[in-house]
Parts: C-alpha cells; sequence; structure tokens
C-alpha cells in the first residue's frame, strides 16, 4: 500500500504540476494580450479583447468534469490514449489556461497606471512595457495567481482519478470509496493537504520575499 | 524650445463632448523656467501631457527643439520623447528594482551597455544628492528622496526640455522647497527647458521666469512672474495672488473702510515696493518732509523669484495739503499706490 501511495502521490504532483506549466505557457501570454487588447496606452483592440474574453468565460464556465469528458476525442489526438495520467493532462491544461489568463489580466491590472505613463513617456515599446515595467511590478500577485492555480489543478486532478486518470483521487475512489477502505481514503486526504500546504507556502514566501523590496 | 499652435483636445463621452484645452497657443523659451497654474479640472494635465503626446491634441501642432512631434512615426516619437524628461505627482518609480535600477531603466530601453549606464547613473545620482541611496528600494526612502530619483530618471536621456507634472504637490512645504531648488539648479547648471503645472502659487514666486493660468481649457494670463504680481488683470490671477501673498486689511479693519473722505478719517494707502525701493527710507522720508504721521496697518516682505517685493498698507494722518503732497510724492516715486479708502483715526 505505501508504494501505491507514494506512486499516486508522484502522479498527482506530475499531472499538476506538468498541466501547470502547459497551462501557463498559454494562459500566461493570453491574460497579457488580454490586458493589452483592453489598455489604450497598449495595443487597445475592443473587438479582440470582448472575443477573447467571452472564450475565455465560456470556457471557464464548463464544469471541470464536463469538460474532461467532452475533449476526449481531443485527448486522444494528442496523447494516443484517453484514459490514464498522462491523458489528464489534456483536460487539466485546458482547464488551467483560461484560469490563468483572467488571474494574470487581474495582477496586471494592479499595477500603477502612473508607471505605464512614466514608461511611455520614456520612450518604452509595447514589448519594453510588459517585460520591463507589467510583469515584473505584477510578479508578487502573478506568484500568487499561480499559485492558486496549482492548488486548483490539485483538486481537479483528484477528480481526473474519477475517469482512470490516476493519481491520489484514484486511489481515493478505487479503495477508498469503492472497497470501503477508510484508512486509505483518510491518507490520501491528509497527503491532498500536505501537497496543498506544501505549494501554498512556498508560493506565499516567494512573493513575500519579492514585497519585502515594496 | 517648446511650441503649442492653436491645441485643441476633445473627449468624447457618452453624454457628449468635453473640450479639455482650448485653441492654446504657448512657447516656451530655451532655458526657461513656464509656470502653468490652475484650479484642478482646468485642464493642466491634459496641457502638459500633449506636450510629449501622451495625449494627442484634437487639432493644432507641438513643436519640441524644432520638430514637429504629431507629424511622427511611432517609432520616431518614442525616440523624441527620450529626449522628454517628465517627472510626476506621484513620482512613478518601479516599487522592485533598486534606486539605482530605476535611474538606469531609460537607458536600458535605450540598449545602453552596462558600463556606460553604471558611469551615468552615479553621475547622476550625485548631481542629485543620491550618492548613497543607489542600492535602496523606493519604500525605504522620503517622497522628497523619491522624487530626487524621479528627477535623475528624467534627466538620464539628456533632455532639453523636462515636464513637470505637480511634482511637488504631494510633498510637504520643506521638501518641496528642496526639490524647487533642485529643478533651478539644474536648469542653471545644464540649461534644460522646464515646463510645469502646478495649483500652488509659491511654487511660481520661487523659481517660474514666466506664468500662465488655465482656466477652462485656455489660458487667460500670460507674463513674467514679476509683473504678474504686480499687474495680474483677470480675477483668477488676483484670486491666486491673495492665496499666496498677504495683501489685504485685516478683516476687522477692512469692514472700517470708508470711501468717503471726511475730516474724522484719513486715506488708506497700498504700497509695493520693488528691487531697490524696498530698501529704501520711504516711509520715514515722507513723513519727515511732508509732516505727517504714517501709520502701518499691515506690512509683509516676500521674494518672488528671488527679487524682494513689499506690500504694506498705510495711513497717512496730517493736514490735507500735507496729506496730499505726501500722496502725490509717493506715486511719483517707482513704487506702485492704490488708494483702498479711507478710515476714522481712533482705529488704532
Amino acid at each position: 500500500m505505501l508504494f501505491e501511495l507514494a506512486h499516486a502521490t508522484w502522479e498527482t504532483l506530475y499531472m499538476t504540476l506538468l498541466s501547470g506549466v502547459i497551462g501557463s505557457i498559454v494562459g500566461v501570454p493570453l491574460g497579457i494580450v488580454l490586458f493589452c487588447t483592453g489598455n489604450p496606452k497598449l495595443w487597445k483592440n475592443t473587438l479582440a479583447y470582448r472575443t477573447l474574453g467571452a472564450i475565455i468565460n465560456i470556457t471557464r464556465s464548463i464544469p471541470f468534469i464536463i469538460l474532461m469528458i467532452a475533449v476526449i476525442p481531443l485527448t486522444f489526438l494528442i496523447m494516443g490514449t484517453s484514459i490514464g495520467t498522462t491523458a489528464a493532462i489534456v483536460p487539466l491544461s485546458l482547464a488551467a489556461m483560461p484560469f490563468i489568463a483572467r488571474l494574470i489580466e487581474a495582477a496586471l491590472h494592479e499595477v500603477d497606471k502612473g508607471l505605464i505613463e512614466a514608461a511611455s513617456a520614456m520612450g518604452a515599446t509595447a514589448m519594453q512595457m510588459i517585460t520591463k515595467v507589467l510583469l515584473p511590478e505584477a510578479m508578487p500577485s502573478i506568484i500568487n495567481a499561480l499559485t492558486l492555480t496549482l492548488i486548483t489543478l490539485v483538486g481537479y486532478s483528484a477528480m481526473a482519478g474519477a475517469i482512470g486518470g490516476g493519481g491520489l483521487g484514484a486511489l481515493a475512489i478505487n479503495y477508498g470509496y469503492q472497497r470501503f477502505n477508510t484508512t486509505v481514503m483518510i491518507e490520501t486526504v491528509i497527503l491532498l493537504i500536505f501537497i496543498v500546504q506544501v505549494i501554498q507556502m512556498l508560493g506565499d514566501q516567494l512573493s513575500k520575499r519579492l514585497l519585502a523590496k515594496r | 524650445m517648446i511650441d503649442l499652435k492653436e491645441v485643441t483636445k476633445t473627449y468624447r463621452t457618452k453624454t457628449g463632448s468635453i473640450t479639455a484645452l482650448d485653441n492654446i497657443s504657448l512657447s516656451v523659451k530655451s532655458g526657461e523656467i513656464m509656470g502653468i497654474i490652475g484650479t484642478s479640472g482646468a485642464g493642466k494635465s491634459t496641457l502638459i501631457r500633449c506636450v510629449n503626446l501622451l495625449e494627442r491634441p484634437s487639432k493644432g501642432h507641438v513643436k519640441v527643439d524644432g520638430q514637429s512631434l504629431c507629424d511622427l512615426s511611432p517609432s520616431a516619437l518614442r525616440t523624441s520623447r527620450r529626449h522628454i524628461g517628465m517627472i510626476f505627482q506621484h513620482f512613478n518609480l518601479l516599487s522592485l528594482r533598486t534606486v539605482f535600477d530605476n535611474i538606469a531603466f531609460p537607458l536600458e530601453l535605450t540598449g545602453m551597455s552596462k558600463d556606460d549606464i553604471h558611469q551615468k547613473v552615479t553621475s547622476l545620482l550625485d548631481l542629485v544628492g543620491l550618492e548613497n541611496r543607489g542600492q535602496h528600494y523606493p519604500s525605504e526612502l522620503s517622497g522628497g528622496q523619491k522624487q530626487r530619483v524621479a528627477i535623475a530618471r528624467a534627466l538620464a536621456g539628456d533632455p532639453k526640455v523636462l515636464l513637470c507634472d505637480e511634482a511637488t504637490s504631494a510633498l510637504d512645504p520643506q521638501t518641496s522647497l528642496s526639490i524647487l531648488n533642485l529643478l533651478e539648479q539644474i536648469r542653471d547648471q545644464l540649461g534644460i527647458t522646464i515646463l510645469l503645472i502646478t495649483h500652488d502659487m509659491q511654487v511660481i514666486k520661487h523659481i517660474c521666469d514666466r506664468v500662465a493660468i488655465l482656466e477652462h481649457g485656455k489660458i487667460i494670463e500670460e507674463n513674467t512672474v514679476a509683473e504678474f504680481f504686480t499687474a495680474a488683470k483677470t480675477d483668477i490671477a488676483k484670486e491666486f495672488i491673495a492665496s499666496s501673498i498677504r495683501q489685504d486689511l485685516p478683516k476687522e479693519l477692512a469692514q472700517r473702510l470708508q470711501t468717503e473722505s471726511t475730516d474724522k478719517n484719513a486715506p488708506v494707502i497700498r504700497l509695493w515696493f520693488h528691487d531697490e525701493s524696498t530698501s529704501q527710507p520711504i516711509i520715514a522720508g515722507t513723513c519727515q518732509r511732508f509732516h505727517v504721521d504714517i501709520n502701518i496697518l499691515q506690512a509683509n516682505l516676500e521674494y518672488i523669484h528671488h527679487r524682494p517685493v513689499g506690500i504694506m498698507i498705510i495711513k497717512i494722518e496730517g493736514e490735507d495739503d500735507n496729506i496730499n503732497n505726501a500722496i502725490k510724492h509717493l506715486k511719483a516715486l517707482e513704487i506702485k499706490t492704490e488708494q483702498l479708502g479711507y478710515i476714522t483715526h481712533h482705529v488704532i
């Protein structure tokens, strides 16, 4: 059982982290584009902003368990299989993308408008504005946003266990729920709590270290 | 150095359009410090943003250092902006960068080498008096120090023009004064042209060579600062002056002013002294020569742009002929006189 617990923990971490990374690779730029197309000092484009916003809202309103099933054909296309830990990464990443995009947009909104104006007065290009002003200034909030995303993904990955995704969620369902093994159930829950705690702690520390300068 | 020609800025809103700037023409000479004063909502901040096109005028032309900015391509405009420094009321420093890195920021944008940046930033830190603060973060500095960092940052691109957007409004009076002194020192050392906006007459009084009053998007009065204080034309200008120089009778006395001369009262006269006349014994001289008594009801000496300006309100008592001769004598001097009315003898 110990081996199974360790293996399931590894699977949960693997799903969470990998889909977090893939989700960020798409979600962070998406959030930046969302912010910039909504800002008259940058790439103001109302049509693009509204279209992107609508797509993000639609994907975010689909319950994860439905999304997971709905994207099975896509998962099969990309991973060659629609069950297992690796397959779960596709719906998890897809769910993370719009979530991250909105959080990044919100984080960028927190940056003082005066800084954008000052950089603009200094002749910064839009790209320099993003890389040298917006992202660094929003970094503490961005780290908080990514921490929140990872924790949400831990929860989602447990759900992925319900349709053969593997990880601690699958263990809890297969052993704890279906075989009435309360011990395993409690052990998985404790492990999940532990993972969430560690992620939160690391995120807090990182953003606190940056905020200490401010 | 800065030339605005017929600049108009209108904003469209849901309820119609708002004219923030209405046909403004303004020119600032090289090396000059020009102040624009106005109440909030007068359009000051839109006006100063039109100079570097942070706000694009709806109509009109903007020329800085001979270059017409409105016609430039976006990338040419960015290059020009690097030679127009700007500082702000709330400093707008990058909070997660050190003082050094904040000043280096505009230089990084131009792709300058690390060594050159180091040299330039070090000399700028010297210039603004923050030699030992390079590795501090903005949060560790006082408001005045933050504005010094912002000034150093604005000077990094060797600008010919510095725009100051309410640069001292968030500072206490003493700190504000030290920042104004720094700006003046920079103008004297680097020959930079400064355009500033403010709602505070002290700023105008302290460092400006010329002043323009902005009201409802229009420049309603423009003059050299020295003449502005003694010969303001519009009511708003007079109000601004009154807010910064005590020039009226105290309320208790003002209420007793009479408009007609009788044998129970004496004339009350306001005198404005300038430069040399502030150091001459005009009052004592007049008393001796015309055998009149002069009572000083109110007196004030101010320094406007480093030149003394004295304001005195006096009451002249004595024989009628002597009083008339004394007033004639005062009017013939190099001082401005204004008769305010008459006041009864026993008041003081």
